[in-house]
């Protein structure tokens, strides 16, 4: 055994090492805290998307809509496809696709349009679960 | 041990904690480059979760019997256990700091996915703590009193340009090692498109910090032999932002290498993409130097 070959020290810990150790005991514990806590409370809110849109912006003739999808639900949704689409005379359609969006988190992304997007109807069309 | 270590109890348990720091950053910097391990912090159930600190709490005892990152060995059972709950709270502490810092988590991070990305990112940190008293340990027995001897200035200034070169090739060689691992990549670009400007000034200091920490703060390796070192990285600050250029120039070389930057790319994208590969190779260069 390693251990019998160093010299024990048993010198008494020193204010500053008493400190250092209950930080760091209470980061610790405060981590499996947090992590039982969300062990145990019942998080079974399947995935649930929310889109915001944001304002829209014109370059070169093209409309720029940002969106904000925000997942409400416990679960991650992975590859989550959001779907634009303006009606009218000449129907159109924009999709984008995030690779993840984990739970309780939003990402922002652009859909672009060649018509004034206000009305445009945004969903989600399709998710994986990972 | 060393000497100069026991005039203040304070002073002690500041270097016993840098070093750990330090360690952490030497083993973790590839790992937090590793999109890999944070997504799989994105869908890490809670049990999962307390598995991963079990484990990381485990390998920090198994490695605090042989080494730890205090300079006085820890040899009690309640020390060992205490030691290593400190270690497992740096390996915590460091991964999320390191985390925010280059955007993976931030305020629109939900919780769960935020622990999980953080005690994922942990698990090497906390291997880092464990063996950093026994990758870089002290070594200042050697060379007590063995450079000052010269008195002719022609001999002095021929020593310092040869400390000077020895030191730049060492953080040469330690970035090389780093950024040619990480260069190629997507982390760069990934990490790198989302980050502000002011962002990208944190990443520098928070580099230029960790650098300084690992060389000068942590008490390791050949640190004391390195204050006495002859050349023109003498001061530790002037070092320590020499050694940090020369890491961002290895880390421009490797990633126009590795073709992620080219001649015709906006300036932006170089200082960012440079930037952010700075980090790890700063760290890398910083290794490089403890080595010599």
């Amino acid at each position: 055994m390693t251990k019998k070959k160093v010299t024990t020290i048993v010198t008494p810990r020193t204010n500053a090492e008493w400190i250092s150790l209950i930080v760091s005991i209470c980061l610790v514990a405060g981590v499996v805290g947090v992590v039982v806590v969300m062990w145990l409370s019942p998080a079974s809110n399947p995935t649930r998307f929310r889109i915001e849109r944001g304002a829209v912006r014109i370059e070169a003739g093209h409309y720029y809509l940002p969106v904000t999808v925000t997942n409400d639900g416990d679960a991650t949704g992975a590859q989550v496809t959001i779907e634009g689409k303006v009606r009218g005379s000449a129907e159109q359609v924009s999709t984008t696709t995030f690779d993840f969006i984990p739970a309780h988190s939003s990402v922002e992304g652009v859909l672009v349009f060649n018509t004034e997007p206000g009305s445009a109807e945004l969903r989600v069309v399709s998710y994986q679960q990972p | 041990m060393t000497n100069g270590n026991r005039d203040s109890p304070w002073r002690t348990e500041l270097d016993d904690l840098l070093r750990g720091v330090a360690g952490a950053f030497l083993f973790g910097a590839p790992f937090l480059y590793t999109m890999e391990v944070w997504w799989k912090g994105n869908f890490t159930s809670p049990p999962r979760m307390l598995l991963f600190v079990a484990l990381a709490y485990a390998s920090l005892v198994v490695l605090d019997l042989q080494g730890g990152f205090r300079a006085e060995q820890s040899r009690t059972w309640p020390r060992v256990f205490a030691d290593s709950v400190e270690a497992l709270a740096i390996a915590l502490v460091t991964a999320t700091l390191s985390l925010i810092l280059i955007g993976i988590i931030g305020f629109e991070t939900g919780l769960e996915t935020a622990m999980g990305r953080i005690i994922a990112e942990a698990l090497p940190f906390s291997i880092g703590v464990g063996i950093a008293n026994h990758v870089l340990r002290n070594s200042d027995q050697n060379d007590a009193g063995s450079k000052s001897s010269s008195s002719d200035p022609g001999e002095h200034l021929w020593h310092a340009w040869r400390g000077t070169l020895a030191d730049a090739g060492a953080t040469t060689l330690g970035a090389v090692i780093i950024a040619a691992s990480i260069a190629p990549t997507d982390e760069i670009p990934m990490i790198a498109s989302g980050l502000s400007s002011s962002r990208l000034l944190l990443i520098i200091a928070g580099s230029i910090l960790i650098s300084y920490i690992i060389v000068f703060e942590a008490n390791f390796g050949a640190q004391h032999r390195r204050k006495s070192h002859q050349g023109f990285f003498q001061s530790p600050i002037s070092e320590t932002l020499a050694s940090y250029l020369i890491s961002l120039l290895i880390a421009g070389v490797m990633l126009s290498l590795f073709q992620l930057l080219r001649l015709e790319d906006p300036l932006s994208q170089w200082v960012s993409y440079t930037i952010v590969l700075g980090l790890p190779a700063t760290i890398g260069g910083a290794a490089g130097r403890l080595a010599i």
